[in-house]
């Protein structure tokens, strides 16, 4: 016997060890449970993918919050749901925007919803938000190839695969950053995971927003030709063309149905989806509530109808919340094709009448909502906000970065008077913006310029001169800021405006002359 | 399954190896053993079963004939039926995809349509066949007896360990060992076991699959938005990184099906031995793929003359059973230009004998001889994994390599001091002159390193093994408890820093 256990003795040795290393790194290095997992990829010198990066800062975010309602759910919630504006109906509770991408699959929504539940413990309504323009729901997305769901199934809610979620996972980052690029030779250590402008500005801007970021479908903000995006290459062909290449292409959004073997039965994969999810609320006692990006006017033309059954998804999502008490439907929406970036994206400068809408919408469901729970951590604004024009990306209506000796400065795009910029400051202090212009004090272009917030006018303050640069100051006022929570939509006009005008671009517009520096909003 | 997930380490085999333990004496273990095979490997794709089904029933039943008829005409008739079954089943899923591709874009241009065929090929469709088929071969030749038992049969074929990728078994080496009641196995080799699935573990996440990235890095920059031609030496890197790549990925996948099977007190036969430090083609093949190099060997090179007869009925022998070792592996014209490649080495070797010239010199001329022909190999493996198209851009990324130095000599020639020059002058130039190599030389510089990181370890590992004739894994008899806790360490950490997480698959599943 003694024989046969000295044959392992070298096991229980490595055990003993491995025991060891783990509980000194768990004690003297700990790292939050959102870099234990094994999601990013961490390759040798390979970017990683996009999406599992925008998962992992979200984690990294909110892992440890206790909100009362969770929005999950694909990039049209993402780009389309300012969390702070929900709030602002919702007297007090909490509402995170965990929604990321539609390869995340709806599995994938899942995990990063039952993680949420049940880190948190507090939440009472789960938001299922998707855009119905891809359908509801279609098979791709729930069992289609190279889907992150089951990732994220396995790394994020599994409890046999968190076992090996071990202290050590935790410093993979370092161990590998140091040992692959020789201790930030070959590369910084601490990097960005990948260098990509949607990525940037997602990390900077999630923690102040709740979760949300501005889409970036289109270069220089434009609109996109919404019906190429949404079919591409049918520019030029009339609506009967259209139909025919649909049919051919096989270019649906309807409700799909599939054999359920839980209930041998064929159903709607709508049902069959929105059947998990409901289960996972009830198992915490929340609600569910599926909520419908809005949808392209032009989806309601003949052209579109054939493929795109927004009238056939609508009925059946009624038809389920209908069926359950616990469940509630916010229908589809038309909106004008000009307030969309892609079919499936609100642009920027609507996503907050976006956000209000869900916002109206939960509001309306008050009576059936918990009180505001006590464990959650409202955010804490820092008394500066710098918005660093060479790389802050929470900016939309603004040209490329320019370097112009040594300095470098961007201006409104080309065809506009209006641009925005995002920020969350202290709502209980009074606030100033300072915009560092490189123009000369007597342009023109300084005399029109006005700062809105939400349609208020910010008072503008006398000019400054600063390390030779001109300072145009302004005045933000007080009821703007507490709106939200702190939370800014800034629209910068050339024209004097106070909101956002219009997509539409005007050659002769005066916004590319103002060569903007820096912006920071102070304490004063 | 696969073996590289944690359902596989934790879950499945502690299972099947409790299961089996508990049903060994019974006349239900190797019934155990056969359905769990059967669900590790159907469990993706249920349809999987019908051709392996195919195969393992038509062949029990040949070999039952074989073995039962007097007359010699039946047999082998029957013997035939066993193996054109065999093959024609192999190329039905195999070729026929390639095979119509190929024909619909050579007779397009005629006005003649051809449709092309688009099958799913099964896992392990290859290594199936071939064991199979060598059952009801052995029998006809009178060197095996068949085994009645159908549930013994259907184990041997299906043994989860070894079912996907090999080894390829004899029958008659595993279905007498399965057939009969196992004791336990010892403690000896159930602890050489449990090492020898964590060293394939990790020879596999850390070794294979990084050196798999690099690979496909390399294959990036030729992708279609490639804006300038492949940079010189990248192409080495392609050749190095895949070589180790394969390696590793089968080597690795051998060693843990040892392993598995030696928790159920069966042994798998070696599949490698340190291929890379072969000084020429026939050392190679008696250590890469040993399974399949042998049953090529006894099932078509023998078979069709051997080494007897003139010399080139020899090198035709050689070639044609390279060729059917190529085409083997996969449907597609590099697969086989693949096998004639070593067709060709084997002949070259035997009328040029550069190992055994270079053996005279002792350990040096050895190790060049070994350093030659690992080149040689490496450019087959530029064969065996690019596409037609990458072929030219890494050929002619290699053939640059050499103008990397004349290159930055001379961008920096104006800087070369004079030869009047003191010291001072060179200590500033030669580091300009390395940090502008580097710099320029980027992508080669980091993958380089990249090669070295992943490439390195698993020398010196082989080289260990090679030093006693053994793989790395066999020296854990040799190795005292601390050595062995502390290499333990090595691979678990090793795992869980650098295995790639996207878990791919091997690569021998594609067989």
């Amino acid at each position: 016997m003694n024989s046969s256990i000295s044959h392992f003795s070298w096991v229980g040795l490595a055990v003993a060890g491995f025991v060891a290393i783990e509980a000194a790194i768990g004690f003297f290095a700990p790292r939050p449970d959102a870099l234990r997992t094994n999601l990013l990829e961490l390759s040798f010198a390979k970017p990683e993918m996009l999406q599992r990066a925008f998962v992992h800062e979200k984690l990294l975010a909110f892992d440890d919050a206790h909100p009362d309602i969770i929005q999950v759910g694909d990039s049209s919630g993402m780009h389309g749901v300012q969390s702070p504006i929900v709030e602002s109906y919702l007297g007090g509770r909490s509402y995170l925007n965990l929604s990321v991408a539609s390869n995340l699959g709806y599995s994938g929504f899942y995990a990063m919803a039952r993680r949420a539940m049940e880190r948190s413990g507090t939440v009472k309504v789960l938001v299922l938000y998707f855009t119905p323009g891809g359908g509801a729901f279609p098979k791709t997305l729930i069992n289609g190839r190279d889907l992150m769901g089951p990732d994220l199934q396995r790394e994020l809610v599994s409890p046999f695969h968190q076992l090996f979620h071990t202290p050590s996972l935790g410093l993979r980052r370092d161990v590998t950053d140091r040992l692959y690029y020789i201790n930030g030779k070959l590369n910084q250590v601490g990097r960005p995971l990948i260098a990509n402008s949607g990525y940037f500005m997602l990390r900077d801007i999630i923690a102040p927003s709740g979760g949300w970021a501005r889409e970036t479908d289109t270069a220089d903000d434009t609109v996109a030709r919404l019906f190429q995006a949404a079919s591409p290459g049918l520019s030029g062909y009339t609506d009967e063309e259209i139909v025919r290449i649909q049919r051919a292409n096989g270019t649906f959004a309807n409700v799909p149905r599939a054999f359920d073997w839980s209930k041998l039965s064929y159903r709607t994969t709508l049902e069959m989806v929105l059947d998990d999810y409901l289960a996972l609320a009830r198992k915490h006692g929340a609600r569910l509530v599926v909520a419908t990006n809005p949808v392209p006017e032009s989806f309601r033309s003949d052209a579109f109808k054939v493929g795109f059954d927004m009238d056939g998804i609508s009925r059946a999502l009624k038809d389920y919340g209908a069926q359950h008490q616990d469940v509630s439907i916010l229908d589809i929406s038309y909106w004008p094709d000009s307030k969309f970036s892609v079919f499936s994206h609100i642009a920027t400068p609507y996503s907050a009448e976006s956000s209000h809408r869900v916002g109206r919408f939960l509001a309306g469901l008050d009576k059936d909502l918990p009180p505001p729970n006590a464990r959650q951590t409202p955010y804490r604004s820092p008394d500066r906000v710098v918005l660093d024009m060479g790389a802050s990306p929470t900016l939309y209506g603004f040209d490329a970065a320019e370097k112009a000796a040594g300095t470098t400065f961007r201006r409104l795009r080309a065809g506009r008077y209006e641009a925005l910029a995002y920020a969350r400051v202290n709502p209980q202090a009074q606030q100033e913006l300072r915009i560092s212009v490189l123009n000369a004090p007597d342009d023109a272009v300084l005399r029109d310029i006005a700062i809105g917030i939400y349609g208020s006018a910010a008072t503008r303050l006398p000019d400054i001169q600063d390390d030779g640069k001109l300072i145009l100051r302004f005045s933000l006022p007080s009821e703007a800021t507490q709106r939200f929570g702190g939370w800014l939509e800034l629209t910068l006009s050339t024209r004097g405006a106070t909101t956002w005008q219009t997509n539409a671009l005007d050659p002769a517009a005066t916004g590319p002359q103002l060569q903007i520096d820096r912006m920071e909003l102070v304490s004063p | 399954m696969h073996f590289n997930s944690l359902n596989y380490v934790f879950i499945f085999l502690p299972f099947v190896v409790a299961g089996w333990a508990l049903l060994r004496t019974t006349a239900y273990g190797n019934l155990f053993v056969a359905v769990v095979s059967l669900y590790f490997y159907a469990s993706a794709e249920l349809w999987y079963l019908l051709p392996l089904f195919a195969t393992a029933l038509l062949d029990y039943w040949v070999g039952q004939k074989v073995h039962d008829t007097k007359s010699r005409t039946w047999a082998k008739r029957m013997v035939i039926l066993s193996v054109v079954a065999n093959l024609a089943l192999l190329a039905v899923f195999k070729y026929t995809t390639w095979l119509t591709t190929s024909l619909s874009g050579v007779l397009a241009p005629l006005g003649v349509a051809v449709p092309v065929i688009l099958i799913v090929l099964p896992p392990a469709i290859s290594f199936y066949t071939f064991q199979s088929m060598s059952y009801t071969i052995d029998i006809y030749r009178k060197e095996f007896h068949p085994y009645r038992n159908v549930v013994d049969y259907i184990s041997f074929v299906t043994f989860f360990p070894h079912l996907v990728a090999g080894p390829i078994m004899r029958a008659r080496d595993l279905l007498p060992q399965l057939a009969r009641s196992r004791p336990l196995p010892s403690a000896q080799n159930v602890s050489l076991a449990i090492f020898m699935i964590l060293f394939g573990l990790f020879q596999k996440t850390v070794f294979a699959d990084n050196a798999g990235g690099l690979v496909e890095m390399v294959i990036q920059l030729m992708g279609p938005g490639a804006k300038t031609p492949l940079p010189p030496g990248l192409g080495l890197i392609f050749a190095y990184g895949f070589a180790i790549q394969i390696y590793c990925d089968f080597a690795a996948y051998s060693t843990i099906a040892r392993g598995s099977a030696k928790l159920l007190n069966v042994e798998l036969m070696r599949n490698f031995l340190t291929p890379y430090f072969a000084t020429g083609p026939s050392e190679f093949w008696q250590r890469w793929h040993i399974s399949l190099s042998t049953w090529l060997r006894d099932y078509l090179y023998i078979p069709l003359g051997g080494n007897r007869g003139p010399s080139w009925l020899v090198m035709r022998n050689l070639m044609l059973t390279m060729l059917l070792g190529g085409l083997w592996h996969g449907a597609g014209i590099l697969f086989i230009l693949w096998g004639a490649w070593h067709g060709l080495l084997l002949i070259l070797y035997r009328v040029v004998p550069i190992d055994r010239w270079l053996a005279r010199f002792g350990f040096a001329g050895k190790a060049l001889a070994a350093i030659i022909f690992f080149h040689l190999v490496c450019i087959g493996w530029i064969f065996f994994r690019a596409t037609p198209e990458q072929i030219g851009p890494i050929w002619s990324s290699i053939i640059a390599t050499p103008t990397i130095i004349p290159d930055i000599l001379t961008k920096y020639a104006q800087y070369i001091p004079g030869p009047n020059a003191g010291f001072g002058a060179w200590a500033t130039f030669i580091p300009g002159l390395l940090a502008g190599l580097t710099q320029q030389n980027w992508y080669l510089y980091v993958f380089g390193w990249g090669l070295v990181l992943f490439a390195g370890p698993v020398f010196v590992l082989d080289y260990l093994g090679r030093r006693h004739n053994v793989e790395f894994p066999d020296l854990f008899l040799r190795m005292n408890t601390v050595t062995r806790a502390v290499l333990a360490l090595i691979f678990l950490y090793g795992i869980i820093f650098f295995a790639r997480r996207q878990a791919s698959e091997f690569i021998y599943f594609a067989f």
